[in-house]
């Protein structure tokens, strides 16, 4: 039994709260205040708690330091966020190819599948941050250990999800297409594949948080640049202040990517 | 990877299907390593680059001591986080179904944590816990909780009008009813969280004690990669990939036990 949950679900899309637009604007409004509220009062207890409690700034930095900080040194900042965002970004691009390459392979030829599937089980059944170390032995603390690393596990989850889409077609219209004469290919392409993409969706979801959370993570074993460096850096020379802002920046940044992939995955899958 | 996120199979298809049981998997787990083991004799690989199986295995028996005993560290923290994720998860999800306000201004935020890297949090809990195990199980704690909270609420919301109003006629309270009738209907999906929940754990106490920590298996693997020892590192990723299996195990196992009908595993 691989262990598929963490691919299966998806995170956030569609859980509990499912906001597709469509509602009129009074449901909507109802659901946009009460986070904003909640947003308001926690920033206005944690600055409360700071003042109250006289915390210095290495227990808890106020919401305001911690902008003040991080605008102090924005091109140290962009360039963190650009290193983790490029690292994450290409990882997941080559991932998300070679799992869909690697599914429609499998797919096509069943033998290739039985010879390859249970290599990438068995990579896949251990942690990835596990092999953090050994991709900076191997291939250095450059961007290339985090990429490698991040291909791996985002072709993985493409792989899995794309599989099963594409074999739970309905054998009815599999059977339908052929007897117009429809081959192989035509069948792959035109009914195999269109009826796999929310489960491709799904996995390229998911394999974005995997993406970011990885670059980030190695990115602490040691690199050059990047958030997840700027926190170890950070939290190595004491200054707390700056390991909120990488935390912060890291936390934005992927919600904008996962934002974005969301967004194309809604417009692709529109059915 | 298992650091890794989500929630309710909530997207039709999601969930793949391959029919994959225990004993295919050792099968090919078998099958990798022989061809592991005879490509590294047949090319000759020098050991500093890849080890064959055989030396890792020789490795562990040779440090079995020092190993179990960071096996037993990593797990220890695991489990605990794991445990109050599921405990406190389980409670707030109970409480968002009961609070429509609270959830709908606290929830947002829960389902969003599950796609950023709030890992990178735990270098400002190992600040505030220190370097003990407390501050990994904390770790493995907020990892876990989350996706239990929100799978708990999501469960419970399964539950129909027909079938509250029915147990109501019975006369049953509150309690009852979520006692007999939600908590039950919930537990598929909690369990679904806590299989993700203790791969995220484990992965949260190793990273943990990356940021400090003299025990445990994230300090096997970091110390084996300053001293560029590639047999210790294959040594610690294989037992981080077992200690993940036997726990993942163990939650199938116990779902199949008490959720014995709906064990779709």
């Amino acid at each position: 039994m691989p262990r598929y949950e963490h691919i299966a679900g998806g995170p956030v899309a569609g859980t509990a709260i499912d906001r597709r637009p469509g509602g009129d604007w009074r449901r909507r409004y109802s659901l946009v205040w009460p986070p904003v509220l909640a947003a308001a009062l926690i920033l206005a207890a944690w600055e409360l708690a700071v003042w109250w409690f006289k915390l210095p700034n290495f227990v808890l930095p106020t919401p305001r330091q911690i902008l003040v900080v991080a605008m102090q040194e924005p091109r140290q900042l962009l360039q963190d966020t650009w290193a983790t965002v490029t690292e994450s970004l290409v990882g997941y691009v080559a991932g998300s190819l070679l799992g869909l390459g690697l599914a429609l392979l499998f797919v096509t030829f069943a033998r290739l599948e039985r010879l390859a599937l249970p290599a990438y089980v068995t990579i896949n059944s251990v942690p990835m941050v596990a092999y953090g170390p050994l991709a900076i032995i191997w291939l250095g603390i450059g961007a290339s250990s985090k990429i490698v690393l991040i291909v791996i596990a985002v072709s993985y989850s493409v792989l899995v999800n794309a599989l099963a889409g594409l074999r739970s077609c309905d054998p009815g219209a599999i059977a339908l297409l052929r007897s117009f004469g429809a081959s192989e290919r035509t069948i792959l392409l035109k009914l195999r594949l269109p009826g796999a993409m929310p489960a491709i969706f799904s996995g390229l979801r998911v394999a974005v948080v995997h993406a970011m959370i990885l670059a980030v993570v190695l990115e602490m074993l040691g690199a050059r640049a990047g958030l997840g460096w700027s926190v170890y850096r950070s939290t190595q020379m004491m200054s707390f202040v700056e390991a909120w802002v990488a935390v912060g920046a890291s936390v934005i940044v992927s919600l904008v990517i996962y934002s974005i992939v969301n967004w194309i995955g809604r417009k692709a899958v529109w059915w | 990877m298992a650091t890794t996120p989500p929630a309710t199979g909530a997207v039709p298809g999601a969930a793949p299907s391959t029919g994959w049981n225990a004993a295919t998997l050792l099968v090919a787990l078998g099958a990798v390593m022989l061809t592991w083991e005879l490509a590294v004799r047949l090319l000759g690989v020098s050991p500093d680059k890849l080890p064959a199986p055989s030396a890792v295995l020789a490795t562990i028996w040779t440090g079995r001591v020092a190993l179990a005993g960071a096996v037993g560290t990593t797990l220890y923290e695991a489990v605990l986080g794991l445990l109050a994720g599921i405990t406190f998860g389980t409670l707030s999800g109970i409480a968002f179904s009961r609070f429509r306000l609270l959830e709908r201004m606290v929830l947002p935020y829960f389902v969003a944590s599950q796609a950023v890297p709030i890992i990178a949090f735990g270098a400002i809990i190992i600040m505030w816990f220190g370097n003990g195990v407390a501050s990994k199980a904390m770790i493995a704690f907020y990892l876990s909780f989350f996706p239990v909270a929100v799978n708990t609420l999501g469960g419970i919301r399964r539950v129909s009008e027909e079938e509250i109003g029915l147990l109501r006629t019975f006369g049953a309270g509150t309690l009852t009813l979520l006692w007999k009738l939600q908590l039950p209907t919930a537990l598929p999906s909690i369990f679904t969280a806590i299989r993700l929940g203790a791969g995220l754990a484990l992965v949260g106490a190793i990273v943990g004690e990356w940021f400090g920590s003299s025990r445990g298996l994230g300090v096997v693997l970091l110390t084996a990669m300053f001293d560029n020892q590639v047999e210790q590192l294959w040594a610690g990723i294989l037992l981080t990939g077992l200690t993940g299996t036997a726990l993942f195990a163990l939650v199938v196992f116990l779902q199949k036990k008490i959720a014995w009908w709906h064990a779709e595993v």
